[in-house]
């Protein structure tokens, strides 16, 4: 029997200042990809930190906001 | 009473004297600069020169120590000119026109030092064009720069 995937994973952000700080997150698994602004204390100010590792994300479709079902 | 060029140079110490018998002062006799072959005429007895028969290297006629010896005395006499060139500098010379190592003119320096600058530039100017990077990731995070601006205090 193959190992059952765990229902959280672990994922690092880094931020987009280049400063090298980073920060790790226990999510639940298949959420969207992380895009946050947080306070990196090198830059001494809040910037965007992403995802450095590309994971299995649940597909959304995208939502369709025009009236056309009317 | 000056003495004549001869008396001067019978007054030599032996080494020079005997120096000069078998290698003419350089007004007089040529030496090459660089290592020649063993049948050139303008051979330098300071340097190693090469027998073109053989392919095989000739050590100098002098070693180090003794064209060092010679040099020293000549200074004294101050006629050290009239040797023939010596491959190493003496005294003031030897520090003033130092042949540096490439090296030391040159620093190559470890591999993070000589990106650290380039890696400081980037970091500087992602900082700067911070607000334009989450923008360009949150359309919204304009309004609340706006807010920002609005809310900021200014004493004029």
């Amino acid at each position: 029997m193959a190992k059952a995937k765990a229902t959280h994973t672990m994922v690092k952000v880094i931020s987009a200042a280049k400063t090298g700080y980073e920060k790790w997150f226990n999510i639940p698994r298949h959420t969207p990809r992380l895009s946050l602004i947080l306070y990196d204390p090198r830059a001494k100010r809040h910037c965007l930190f992403t995802e450095d590792k590309k994971r299995r994300i649940a597909e959304r479709t995208k939502q369709d906001f025009s009236r056309s079902h009317r | 009473m000056s003495l004549t060029s001869k008396e001067a140079f019978s007054k030599l110490p032996q080494k020079l004297h005997n120096f000069f018998i078998k290698f003419p002062p350089r007004p007089y006799a040529e030496y090459s600069v660089k290592p020649s072959v063993i049948t050139d005429p303008h051979l330098n007895p300071f340097l190693p020169n090469k027998n073109p028969e053989s392919g095989k290297w000739q050590g100098p006629k002098f070693s180090l120590r003794r064209s060092a010896d010679l040099f020293k005395m000549a200074k004294k006499f101050g006629i050290q000119d009239l040797l023939p060139p010596l491959p190493r500098k003496f005294y003031e010379e030897k520090y003033n026109d130092k042949n540096w190592m490439r090296g030391v003119l040159s620093q190559k320096k470890r591999k993070w030092e000589r990106e650290f600058e380039d890696k400081l530039e980037v970091r500087k100017e992602a900082i700067a064009n911070m607000d334009d990077i989450i923008v360009a990731a949150r359309p919204s995070y304009k309004k609340q720069l706006q807010k920002r601006q609005a809310k900021q205090k200014t004493w004029y």
